[in-house]
């Protein structure tokens, strides 16, 4: 009879009972006899002959002792008991499972758009690592970046960096031990959430041909407002007077608004039945006016403000609380708040 | 809603709920038809009471008193959030930013700045985002774009540039390992190919000679200072950034010996040298390692 052929065997924990296969051409094998010794005193350490007609033989666990070097043979036997000669030997190890983790737990909070990823490897009889690889994946387990195969006598460490704010990830890593072992931490899930920095910037790109480069240049743009009449009308510096007709002042540089907001409004002399505050992103605007009337149950007017957010679907409309008309002196708050797109205002006398 | 009536048509509780209207990216604020005192606008909805705090912090948007002027932003603190800018760039229409510049922000005044890109391709339309950076966090981006032109061949170091548009020429080979073995009982041979390398070499020239960029003249004369220059350049053993008039650029090592020769003319010297492709321009990573940018992997 042929011989089999014993695949390589890569290092397994004694605790975990471990397959060994291997390969056979020739009479059915109905019997499989597997025999290890201990590499250093070829002391025989197990001898067991199953029936199967599998191509593979398992070991029980605790058979072994982490932290030796064994060498395996096997034998088939066909169904009149003919036993072939033994494969020639496979050398293997027997180590205590290391442990393979990175700095980042399951659920944890980075507060950072990037982060320091560092892999920690450890093993009782100090097999050592031969490679990993550290993987990130977005919440849907797709990946975004792979440090691709680093060896750890150069790094233990890779940065991962353009984490975006309230976003969830993935990470994983995968390694081979020097003897085979395979190695995956398996996705820990990450948040990430921090305040961003706002500066708003003016770019100047100007090509240099004769040099070759291009110049870009920089500067700081503020939030300075612009006003009809200009100069406008101020009120001993302190405030301003927007009543005339066709006066305004507009920001529309140097910010952006997204998400919720709270804007106050300090006013007085307001205009009734006009607009007074207008919030605009060049095509959807959210307006204020100004509206007076006599309800039911009143005595006497009373002032409020609608607001109305339009988009290209909605037209959203909300009344602020009533109050009796100010005089012209009189300072009025105007607060409203938009929290995740829904709306509220509401107006007050300043004491 | 007021005509079929909340327990009519629409029964349900949430039935009469508001619905909800994004509008995003709000870049105006309009004031008028009162006299104002006071104007804000914060991130922070935790309040909803007059008077809110006016103290400046990372949630104010916008804060406009009209003490004599129309100002509404608060440019020191804005400084105080912002610890550098980085300076990224990337070819039009792809998705990878570049980072080349990362500039420390200590003051108002090192807000207007101004830094030139020598690593940037002929005939190529780029964008240049400018981003504030706080603890490693990147803030909103400031994008604008340029078409990218030049004409001859350009050698760059870090701090160094090269160039000439007389006489370019150049060649290039792609270079990848694989080795063929011929069976005997085999018509075609095995080829195999065991090695990622994959990269460009070849052998560029040019007449270098200095232009004078107000007279857009030649210096024929002090030629042979330059070029010495040149030479010294070429074999000072560093990586360099090598582009052309025609778009192609690579980062390259200098090899073998650079040479002159005036066949031609005397005044005419061509000068010529060997190169071999050492990393890819598109790499943070690659023109970091080979000297070429100070932008260290935080900021990649």
């Amino acid at each position: 009879m042929a011989s089999p052929t014993l695949l390589q065997v890569k290092a397994f924990d004694k605790s975990t009972e471990k397959q060994f296969e291997f390969t056979y051409t020739g009479n059915q094998p109905v019997k499989n006899h597997l025999k290890i010794y201990k590499n250093s005193d070829l002391s025989l350490i197990y001898d067991q002959t199953i029936t199967t007609l599998q191509l593979n033989h398992t070991v029980p666990a605790n058979t072994l002792t982490n932290g030796i070097q064994y060498y395996a043979v096997i034998s088939v036997i066909d169904s009149s008991n003919n036993e072939s000669t033994f494969s020639s030997p496979v050398l293997f190890y027997c180590y205590t499972s290391p442990t393979f983790s990175l700095n980042i737990t399951e659920n944890q909070i980075i507060q950072s758009s990037t982060y320091l990823v560092e892999m920690t490897y450890s093993q009782i009889e100090n097999e050592l690592l031969r490679e990993f690889e550290i993987n990130l994946y977005d919440a849907n387990l797709a990946q975004i970046f792979t440090t691709n195969v680093l060896y750890p006598t150069t790094t233990i460490s890779a940065m991962i960096s353009s984490l975006i704010d309230s976003s969830q990830y993935n990470i994983r890593a995968t390694g081979v031990t020097m003897e085979g072992t395979e190695l995956d931490t398996g996705y820990i899930k990450f948040s990430v959430t921090y305040i961003q920095p706002a500066l708003f910037s003016k770019v100047e790109l100007t090509n240099l041909p004769h040099q070759a480069m291009v110049k870009i240049k920089s500067n700081m743009i503020s939030i300075d407002g612009i006003s009809n009449p200009s100069p406008p009308t101020y009120i001993n510096n302190e405030k301003i007077d927007l009543t005339a007709n066709g006066s305004y002042v507009i920001f529309d540089s140097g910010f952006s608004i997204n998400g919720d907001f709270t804007r106050e409004r300090l006013i007085e002399k307001i205009t009734s039945y006009s607009i007074i505050d207008e919030l605009s992103n060049g095509i959807d605007k959210i307006k204020i006016i100004q509206m007076i009337g006599k309800f039911e149950g009143d005595t006497e007017n009373k002032i409020y403000c609608v607001l109305t957010a339009s988009n290209s679907i909605f037209n959203y409309r909300i009344c602020s609380n009533k109050l009796s008309v100010p005089s012209d002196s009189q300072q009025l708050y105007v607060l409203y708040q938009r929290k995740n797109n829904l709306y509220d205002i509401k107006i007050a006398l300043k004491t | 809603m007021i005509f079929l009536g909340y327990k009519s048509g629409l029964g349900d509780v949430h039935s009469g709920d508001e619905t909800s209207t994004s509008i995003e990216n709000i870049n105006s604020v309009k004031e008028l038809n009162s006299i104002v005192d006071e104007s804000f606008i914060t991130k922070d909805i935790s309040s909803f009471l007059s008077p809110l705090s006016k103290t400046w912090d990372f949630n104010t948007i916008l804060h406009a008193t009209y003490q004599g002027n129309l100002l509404a932003g608060n440019v020191d603190f804005a400084v105080s959030q912002v610890s550098s800018i980085r300076i990224k760039r990337r070819e039009k229409g792809t998705y990878n930013w570049t980072t080349v510049f990362q500039v420390p922000i200590n003051s108002v005044n090192d807000l207007s700045f101004e830094r030139f890109d020598r690593f940037c391709k002929a005939k190529t339309e780029y964008e240049w985002a400018l981003i504030p950076v706080i603890n490693g966090i990147e803030g909103n981006l400031s994008i604008n774009s340029i078409l990218s032109d030049f004409d001859g061949m350009v050698l760059s170091e870090k701090n160094i540039t090269f160039l000439t548009p007389l006489d370019v020429k150049y060649s290039r080979q792609r270079n990848r390992q694989s080795s063929t073995l011929n069976t005997i009982d085999g018509k075609f041979p095995i080829v195999i190919i065991n090695s990622a390398n994959c990269y460009d070499s070849g052998t560029a020239s040019g007449v270098f000679i200095q232009l004078n960029e107000e007279t857009c003249e030649f210096d024929i004369d002090g030629g042979w200072k330059y070029r010495d220059d040149f030479l010294d350049f070429l074999s000072d053993g560093k990586p360099k950034f090598l582009k052309l008039y025609n778009s192609k650029a690579w980062l390259i090592s200098i090899v073998d010996n650079p040479t002159e020769n005036n066949d031609s003319h005397p005044d005419k010297v061509d000068t010529s040298f060997s190169w071999v492709q050492v990393g890819s321009i598109d790499s943070s990573q690659d023109l970091y390692d080979n000297g070429l940018t100070d932008t260290s992997s935080e900021s990649w």
